[in-house]
């Protein structure tokens, strides 16, 4: 999160106030603790109640530990890792602990965001003090409660496993026995919670162990329910009709007559989405998707193409360069010392220019969402990342108060950012709304593609000062792209910009703010209108240190190079700890050092034609970095042809909750960050996104996965996110290796064996 | 901090160690962690219920079907999946993927794009790995087809138990394509080389990018197959 946002905890963040959010989401943020629910029906009920210590987690009179999940889980856990933190401090048994998804409930919104959103690598050092108070405070009342069964003091009694034990007396009760009592009666106000003394590191049982994924199992047998298996009585199916442009297109008129002749063919409806996401969308409604597909299919649409149906990839990079040449261009986002007077003075000065192409995240689960009004309530369930902004874009869409909408979460059969948009509520909704059953709206792949909030095209300038010993003194970085936070419409996901010219987007230009010691810095943070509108882009794993870390990591190895230095030796020296850089420069300095132990960097000679590069990275934002180095391993062939033969990655989590999952989520971001460097290409033609399906936009396969090695750094410094930040060193350190294999500087993602070729002879 | 986990949990159990890992999946109550979604909603009056799934009770699961059923469609192409015949009532030209999701409910195959590129949807027909996405109802009636759901009867499949001995999935969305695939290389080969694993799982993609996970929990799978067929070899010779 950046140091420019919002999160107060304690109090509801300015967030909940936005009109479009839920109605009574004010009244969520109590942490579920000014009273603790369930006690007095506990106690007041005849038959065995659930202990509901706190609204993260219910015990039932059979033992069970039932954890609710706020956040998205999309592949990393988080459910089992919640689960994890709470029984570390209940002293629960791991078997007993079973994990369920939150619906929109505001008590569910994450403690110290205040509303539903997964994201930013979050999740973990979020709500690890929340989830252990919560864990804590159930241990004590149900100690308490067990020393007044047995008749004992309670400091005399030990917890493990479930089972409170009196080793004096030989008597124990287990948790089971104590919620049938009913006797667990103690409550704790926020103070008290607060004053709650949580475990220190050295007494942990469950942090820090690879404990068995809870939700694994259901994964390997096909039980583990998506949004796109929820199955209700008396449902229909849609399919979405999307105009051949991106964004901008409008209906001009629909033909149904042939979709008519298709069996279990209802009705075709066009969409009125005030939100302005889903326009120009058609949704051919039918009895089974099969139909609903060929109905889609038989559908004859006119559009209107609007303003963005002659724009290319070529014509947002060309108006990229365009503003970025302008001086009043955009927002200073960093602005130390004097970058002017430093060029003035520098002995020498360097330029280059770095793009990426725009991404698509296709997570495996194309977009789905089922929609059912039951009396005043509107049902969706949806796998989703951001429950809090989709349910009232969801009754928007239907044109009610957003507290009339629950969201149901289903596990995401892929998140990576492109669930935290609500584009799918509106078909699901509105074909619903028009037919009077419930409707599942699926988006078939090319939908999926060609609609998606990609990540935008970027272009970057970096100019460059050196003095007479080659030291980096003045550093100009311009960042221009669209903003996909600009677009949620939530002026606190914003930023003031240095130069108080209004808030910025800094999800473009995170990263940039790195932790070298540069003198005269500045990072301007441009808006690409143009790009913008034409391809309304969003949070795609990483968002903005995919693309800066990308520029400022290749830059540092050229300006490195040109002063004749050892790259690596040469982020050391910057990595000085100085001024506000002091604590993490070191730790990153640290962890290149030691992705370079790992990797043999500079102990060998490597053969001709391969080459080892460096980057190191503060992602995901200077206020939640992890730290993060790698050293790629690459060999070139004359045709340009780049195998990638190793990538050694190195991050420093401060603490590692699940070291196995941490292993699985670095691998995984890591070859993401391949996926992008060298496989994803997505391009904009006549307005619209070429690249429909598996067949153009080619993802990573197996037979292209290098080996990766991993070395996670757990200090004891608090737990970090390892979900993104692994994506962003990638890129760099494979352009850096290229260079060191071949002499071609590449500056352009994805790399192509065509570029490195031309760099060669350049 | 070493002692602490293992008392913890009952057992000795360094990080990651896969035989102490093996362990605790083989202990009981160790499947089907995820809360069962039986509780019925609590509506507090504002709209807001508790947090439960989507799972249906069987009696409602078949109201969504019986809406199949009334098309009036006079031939109702029979499939035999999983063991059973069941008869749906799709045409002939539309994809089995559907047909297995939509109407017989089992939703373990999954769709991912529709065109073959991705292996989210495969299934086996007469023991072969199909993209259920490009096979047509009326292709397979009469053939043998086996899902994700039919592969073991207890979910203890080889490559079921190794996928989780490796703690494979991430999301988790491809991994019954992933498996089916696998099954397919196993159940004619118990003992593939890495190029051979490549070449044959190469078809499947998986966006959280788990293949190397894959690439162990087949290899893990494999041995396990040898080691029971050498072990049922020598009882026969005995």
């Amino acid at each position: 999160m950046n140091t420019h946002v919002k999160i107060t905890q304690g109090e509801v963040a300015d967030l909940s106030r936005r009109s479009f959010l839920v109605g009574t989401a004010a009244a969520g943020l109590t942490l579920g603790y000014a009273v603790v629910p369930g006690l007095d029906t506990a106690l007041a009920a005849t038959a065995p109640s659930n202990f509901d210590p706190s609204v993260w987690y219910s015990i039932s009179p059979d033992g069970l530990v039932t954890v609710t999940c706020g956040k998205a889980d999309m592949g990393q856990h988080i459910a089992s890792t919640m689960a994890q933190i709470i029984c570390e401090e209940l002293g629960a048994d791991w078997k007993n602990m079973r994990v369920q998804l939150a619906s929109n409930d505001p008590k569910f919104n994450d403690p110290v965001l205040g509303a539903q959103i997964t994201g930013g690598s979050w999740s973990t050092m979020m709500n690890f003090d929340a989830m252990s108070r919560a864990g804590a405070a159930g241990r004590i009342a149900l100690t308490e409660a067990a020393a007044g069964a047995m008749g004992v003091p309670a400091g005399e009694l030990t917890v493990r496993n479930s089972v409170i034990s009196h080793p004096k007396s030989k008597k124990s009760m287990t948790y089971a026995e104590i919620v049938k009592s009913g006797k667990a009666t103690k409550t704790f106000t926020p103070d008290e919670l607060k004053a709650i003394t949580l475990k220190t590191p050295d007494q942990y049982a469950m942090i820090g162990v690879s404990v068995p994924q809870l939700d694994i199992p259901s994964k390997t047998n096909g039980t583990a329910k998506y949004g796109i298996d929820v199955m209700l009585p008396g449902m229909v199916f849609g399919m979405v009709v999307t105009p051949p442009v991106r964004f901008g297109a409008t209906v001009k008129s629909v033909d149904d007559s042939a979709a008519k002749k298709v069996p279990g063919f209802i009705k075709a409806v066009t969409l009125d989405d005030k939100t302005g996401s889903t326009t120009g969308w058609v949704v051919a409604v039918a009895n089974t998707y099969a139909n609903a597909r060929k109905a889609a299919d038989a559908l004859k649409i006119a559009y209107d193409g609007g303003p963005n149906a002659k724009l290319s990839s070529q014509s947002l990079l060309d108006e990229a360069k365009r503003l970025q040449a302008l001086d009043d261009s955009g927002q200073f986002f960093v602005k130390d010392g004097d970058t002017v007077a430093a060029f003035g003075t520098a002995a020498k000065v360097m330029e280059a220019e770095y793009t990426t192409n725009i991404n698509i995240h296709a997570p495996m689960e194309p977009m789905n969402a089922t929609a059912e009004l039951k009396g005043d309530i509107w049902h969706i369930y949806s796998g989703n990342q951001f429950a809090t902004r989709s349910g009232a874009i969801a009754a928007g869409a239907a044109g009610v108060d957003p507290k009339f909408v629950v969201m149901h979460q289903m596990w995401l059969g892929g998140g990576f950012g492109r669930r935290l948009d609500a584009d799918m509520m509106v078909p699901a909704v509105q074909a619903a709304k028009a037919v009077g059953k419930p409707v599942k709206v699926i988006y078939s792949r090319e939908n999926d593609m060609t609609m998606d909030y990609s990540r935008p095209l970027t272009y970057q300038k970096v100019k460059a000062g050196l003095d007479g010993d080659g030291k980096l003194v003045a550093l100009n970085h311009d960042v221009v792209s669209a903003w996909p936070t600009k677009r949620w419409g939530i002026p606190d996901f914003l930023s003031p910009s240095v130069d108080k010219k209004g808030p910025l987007d800094a999800f473009t230009v995170n990263g940039a703010d790195f932790f070298y010691t540069v003198p005269n810095h500045n990072v301007r943070a441009i808006l690409n209108e143009m790009a913008h509108n034409a391809t309304p882009s969003g949070q795609l794993r990483s968002v903005a240190p995919g693309w800066t870390f990308w520029a400022v990591e290749s830059m540092v190895d050229e300006i490195a190079h040109a002063a004749g230095k050892d790259p690596a030796q040469y982020r050391i020296e910057m990595l000085d700890g100085k001024g506000a850089n002091a604590g993490g420069a070191q730790r990153l300095r640290n962890t290149l050092l030691a992705a370079m132990g790992l990797a043999g960097y500079g102990t060998k000679q490597l053969p001709k034609g391969e080459g080892m590069g460096v980057a190191c990275v503060s992602s995901q934002e200077r206020a939640t970095a992890s730290w993060t180095a790698c050293v790629a391993h690459v060999a070139v062939a004359p045709s340009g042809e780049v195998k990638v033969k190793k990538l050694t990655v190195a991050t420093d989590v401060g603490t590692q909750v699940h070291p196995d999952n941490i292993r699985a989520q670095v691998e995984g971001a890591a070859l993401w960050g391949l996926s992008l460097a060298m496989y994803e290409k997505a391009t904009l033609k006549d307005g619209g996104i070429e690249q429909t399906n598996f067949d153009t936009y080619t993802p990573l396969r197996m037979s292209q996965t290098p080996e990766v090695a991993i070395s996670v750094i757990a200090n004891g410094e608090k737990a970090t996110g390892v979900g993104e930040p692994a994506v962003t060193v990638i890129a760099p350190a494979l352009g850096n290796a290229i260079f060191n294999a071949c002499g071609a500087r590449i500056r352009a993602l994805p790399i192509t064996a065509e570029a490195v070729k031309a760099a060669m002879k350049a | 901090m070493r002692a602490c986990i293992g008392s913890s949990l009952g057992i000795a159990f360094p990080q990651r160690t896969t035989r102490s890992l093996e362990n605790l999946f083989s202990a009981r109550g160790f499947q089907n962690r995820i809360a069962s979604p039986r509780e019925p909603d609590h509506s507090c009056g504002q709209g807001w219920h508790r947090p439960g799934g989507c799972q249906l009770p069987e009696s409602e699961l078949s109201a969504v079907s019986g809406i199949m059923h009334r098309q009036g469609r006079k031939t109702m192409p029979t499939l035999n999946i999983n063991g059973h015949n069941m008869s749906v009532d799709a045409a002939g030209d539309s994809p089995l993927l559907w047909a297995i999701r939509e109407q017989l409910q089992m939703t373990g195959t999954k769709f991912g794009c529709g065109i073959g590129m991705c292996g989210a949807c495969t299934v086996h027909v007469n023991g072969e790995a199909v993209r259920s996405c490009q096979t047509m109802v009326g292709d397979v009636a009469g053939k043998k087809i086996t899902t994700i759901e039919g592969l073991s009867a207890k979910g203890d499949h080889p490559l079921q138990k190794a996928w989780i001995a490796e703690q494979v999935p991430q999301c988790g969305y491809c991994q019954s394509g992933q498996i089916m695939q696998a099954a397919s290389l196993l159940a004619k080969n118990n003992n593939p080389t890495k190029d051979e694993i490549v070449a044959h799982m190469d078809g499947n993609l998986c966006r959280c990018m788990t293949y190397s996970r894959i690439q162990k929990a087949i290899t893990r799978a494999a041995s396990e197959m040898r080691t029971a067929s050498n072990t049922s070899t020598e009882r026969r010779a005995t």
